[in-house]
């Protein structure tokens, strides 16, 4: 059997393949953490555990120092205690296979009513879910015991029935909010995501001959952005509620208001580390703060404008959403790539990138991760005054980000199709893309 | 006559073990292990010997219980979920004596306390924890800032009576926790040591103030450029876009 064949396997049996991996690196990690002084499992991971302890004995999971999600996460990993250890981490392999089946699920949904040739539809589709299933880092992040699977999920989700006709009418939007509203309450950053997720049901008249009413009236919320602003507000209101009656000012400040204002000044990826930490306990106003976040809001605006106003381009304007989070994060580290990585499956076939540029692309955000983990480890590891490199190879992977991003965003064509031209009919107008 | 005999014998015998039980010669090896920020590589560790009079290993105290009271200062810590977990497996026996921000930098920290605690075997015992450093504040022209660990507080308890008589001079009584908890109270003896290892200290890097400037200017200029880049990307993607439908 060649790679060919092997990539035309069934979705099923990629899922068997794809567990197969995780469960081999989840026992592969037991053996690692014995012997190794640098364990593979994620430091998180231990403290989910000793949340759930903590909530299975009715204590508050905030008990446990840095536990900063939502109790949810602790409720899913009360089976730790009973069937081991490992069981967080097959649960989040499982959701793995969910993001998969709902990636797969979501392109198949978009492409197929529409395809000319319905196999290389369903092509598209599987090729585009399996690179989830066998990415590297989504296999390295949920067996190392990272539960940002869950979020990724629900956000996928919500795309899922926001973006097809898998319902209709107005359960689509209630559970697209619903699941928006879980994946708000578990790690606050797709909020962001909201306003293209709104934006992208209206129905809009730029035109320069429209009158002033009707443009005003083009931007009043219609039902079905009533129907998916009330289900996600209600769906988090609900278990905000809940979460703080049960745990107080604790919950609303360590899974909320922490992340927020978080401002670590111990070494990280983020391009404001080393000026975060010559800043460090300095009240004043901080004007290299205010330029990034402006910068971050303008460019989440924009997306939101031009891409998050269409149901074709709201999984894109999402993906560069979530890679402009990361790259702008005053706190960043290696977790927070998931965030974007969970949603590079549902744009990659419209990526119009020759292969040797995507590997070119690939390599120059892999070295410039490369280049500061080699001064991040003279720091951790051997105590040596390094900071000022860490700075300039945190600048090298903040310009790799917007670099790539950049190239993408020029690529980006809803016609393309991993080049299949039988599969999304092009309109005449745009034959020349 | 003969009970009386016997009577005597075994108070003399009581009172020769407790005399020489209270002869105390212990020597201490205190050593931070390895380099770095973190306990994957630095790990303190104490070799403790009970010695006699020509400093040959004195199995006197055998079964008895060392607890070591370890002062942390501000730029080290100890975690304690860490030792927690070390605890659940057997691994170590230590407690931390008060709530520790494992977060916060050495300037927002306290000093803390470990007890750590382990049997003797034989006439010696070997004792470890893992210990962390914490970030320290930048200043002018970088470098490292150096922590040294004080040496800990040693103390002794056995199962039997064998220190009950000695001279609160050479064996100060204490009462701190028994084993693995807090609540519970035991009494203990403080008892005095040899240090033979030099004081440990760790070095840790620290941030230079010097390049404020730079690095602030830098930063900015490079998110300006970058957003830049990526707002005009943007742009042009929606001119594309407008120019093919109109």
């Amino acid at each position: 059997m060649n790679l060919k064949d092997l990539l035309n396997l069934p979705l099923k049996w990629h899922l068997v393949i794809g567990s197969l991996i995780r469960l081999v690196l989840i026992l592969y990690a037991e053996y690692h953490d014995k012997y190794s002084e640098v364990p593979y499992t994620d430091v998180d991971y231990k403290v989910f555990t000793d949340a759930a302890r903590h909530v299975f004995y009715g204590k508050s999971p905030y008990k446990r120092h840095t536990y900063r999600y939502s109790p949810l996460i602790a409720y899913m990993l009360v089976p730790n205690l009973f069937f081991g250890k490992y069981f967080g981490k097959v649960l989040f392999s499982f959701f793995d296979n969910l993001i998969t089946v709902s990636i797969h699920m979501l392109i198949r949904c978009q492409l197929l009513p529409q395809a000319k040739n319905k196999e290389n539809a369903e092509k598209v589709a599987l090729f585009c879910s399996l690179f989830w299933l066998y990415n590297p880092m989504s296999i390295a992040i949920s067996t190392r015991g990272n539960a940002d699977s869950i979020p990724c999920l629900c956000i996928i989700l919500a795309l899922l029935f926001l973006e097809t006709h898998i319902t209709t009418g107005r359960p689509k939007y209630i559970i697209a909010g619903i699941f928006l509203g879980v994946a708000i309450h578990l790690r606050i950053y797709p909020i962001v995501f909201s306003l293209p997720m709104y934006l992208s049901l209206g129905e809009y008249n730029f035109d320069r001959n429209i009158t002033f009413r009707d443009y005003v009236q083009s931007l009043l919320p219609n039902e079905r952005q009533l129907t998916l602003t009330v289900a996600c507000i209600t769906t988090l209101g609900s278990l905000t509620h809940e979460m703080y009656s049960l745990y107080g000012y604790d919950f609303l400040f360590e899974t909320y208001i922490y992340h927020i204002f978080r401002k670590d000044t111990r070494h990280n990826f983020s391009v404001l580390f080393y000026y975060s930490y010559l800043t460090a306990g300095n009240v004043n106003v901080d004007p290299v703060k205010i330029c990034i976040q402006t910068f971050e809001m303008i460019i989440l605006g924009g997306l939101s404008l031009v891409f998050g106003t269409s149901p074709k381009t709201l999984h894109f304007c999402l993906f560069c959403q979530a890679v402009v989070l990361v790259a702008y994060n005053s706190v960043l580290t290696s977790q927070y790539f998931i965030w974007f990585l969970s949603l590079l499956p549902l744009v990659v076939h419209n990526l119009r990138i020759k292969p040797p540029r995507a590997v070119l692309f690939s390599i120059i955000w892999f070295l410039a991760q490369g280049a500061w983990l080699f001064y991040a480890y003279l720091v951790e590891f051997k105590s040596r005054e390094v900071f000022i490199m860490i700075w300039l190879k945190g600048i090298v992977f903040f310009c790799s980000n917007v670099y790539v991003l950049g190239k993408i965003i020029q690529s980006f064509s809803t016609t393309y199709a991993f080049g299949y031209r039988d599969v999304i009919p092009i309109p005449r107008e745009v034959r020349d893309d | 006559m003969f009970i009386f005999s016997k009577i005597l014998i075994v108070f003399a015998s009581i009172s020769f073990a407790a005399s020489n039980s209270c002869s105390f010669s212990v020597k201490i090896k205190q050593i931070l292990h390895n380099e770095g920020f973190h306990s994957f590589f630095r790990n303190l560790t104490y070799n403790i010997e009970f010695l006699d009079e020509e400093d040959e290993p004195k199995p006197l105290f055998r079964s008895c219980v060392v607890g070591l009271d370890q002062t942390l200062p501000a730029g080290v810590f100890a975690n304690p979920d860490e030792l927690g977990d070390l605890r659940r497996v057997n691994k170590v026996n230590a407690i931390p004596k008060n709530p520790v921000n494992i977060e916060s930098s050495a300037e927002q920290s306290s000093p803390t306390s470990v007890y750590v605690v382990g049997k003797v075997l034989g006439a010696h015992v070997n004792l470890w924890m893992p210990v962390h450093a914490r970030y320290h504040k930048a200043a002018a022209g970088g470098g490292q800032t150096r922590t040294t660990l004080p040496p800990p507080r040693l103390h002794l308890k056995c199962p039997d009576a064998r220190l009950d008589a000695c001279d609160p001079a050479v064996a100060r009584p204490v009462t701190f926790l028994c084993s693995s908890s807090l609540k519970d109270k035991c009494n203990w003896k403080e008892i005095q040591y040899v240090m033979i290892t030099d004081t440990p200290f760790w070095d840790v890097p620290i941030g230079n103030t010097d390049h404020y400037r730079v690095v602030s200017i830098g930063t900015a200029l490079v998110i300006t450029v970058g957003s830049m880049y990526v707002l005009k990307a943007i742009l042009d993607y929606k001119n594309d876009n407008d120019k093919k439908y109109d």
